[in-house]
């Protein structure tokens, strides 16, 4: 099982959206039981990803620098640009 | 039920980000949509952790912050004469020209979600969001949201 976060600046707008599209893909995928998925705030999370408590980051938010590079930007799923490679990269971290 | 109580600002000149997203807290405050420091929290937020989305038609912003600040879910939409900058939601060195803002009060951490999707799927759709920054009526702008499953 893989560790999923989903984070943006509140922990309630866009997370929430994001997460919808991401599990409805893991669905049509068939991976949705590879994954626990938990949506959050990016306060409340900067520490538990610098140590690396999660295997799979999608943010929608701005995050630190000295975690951008653990982190998949998720806007994509929002406006629709791109959202092809954000799934992707997703799915390449499941199957890391 | 989140545009029911017509917080809509039409055609607005506004300075800056601040500048507009002050107005649209002032008129949510006013409607007691949002506790009186809502605003403030909102521009707190928008300085972090900016809310500037590009999309193909143009730029739209989606200032929020804390559902501890809201008395009830609401969205105030405005429209813009002349776009305004924001910074990028995930790239605070990144400005978007924003036209379009929907301020989103929501008085539970997960309200809406479906609304909340077909909100951002509107997003996606060029012609529709040519359509809200036209328009100067409430009633049409609730029309069109209402066809793409916002009400």
């Amino acid at each position: 099982m893989k560790k999923m976060l989903i984070m943006c600046g509140a922990g309630h707008a866009t997370s929430t959206v994001v997460r919808a599209k991401v599990e409805s893909w893991l669905k049509k995928e068939g991976l949705i039981n590879q994954v626990s998925i938990k949506q959050s705030a990016i306060v409340d999370e900067v520490a538990n990803i610098s140590n690396g408590n999660y295997d799979i980051v999608v943010s929608t938010t701005v995050v630190p620098k000295e975690i951008k590079d653990k982190v998949i930007n998720g806007v994509a799923l929002l406006t629709g640009i791109g959202a092809g490679k954000v799934f992707n990269a997703v799915k390449k971290e499941i199957e890391a | 039920m989140f545009f029911d109580r017509d917080i809509m600002l039409f055609h607005q000149e506004a300075e800056d980000s601040t500048d507009i997203i002050s107005r649209m807290a002032i008129r949510l405050t006013e409607a007691d949509i949002v506790k009186r420091d809502f605003g403030k929290h909102v521009l707190e937020r928008e300085a972090t952790y900016p809310t500037g989305l590009q999309t193909k038609a143009l730029g739209v912003a989606i200032p929020h912050t804390d559902s501890k600040y809201v008395n009830q879910s609401q969205i105030a939409f405005a429209s813009l004469k002349k776009p305004i900058s924001f910074k990028d939601m995930t790239d605070s060195d990144k400005k978007v020209e924003v036209s379009l803002i929907f301020m989103i009060a929501m008085s539970k951490p997960h309200d809406q979600m479906t609304l909340l999707s077909n909100l951002m799927a509107v997003f996606q759709n060029e012609n529709v969001l040519i359509k809200l920054l036209q328009s100067d009526d409430v009633a049409e702008v609730k029309q069109v949201l209402k066809t793409n499953n916002i009400e």
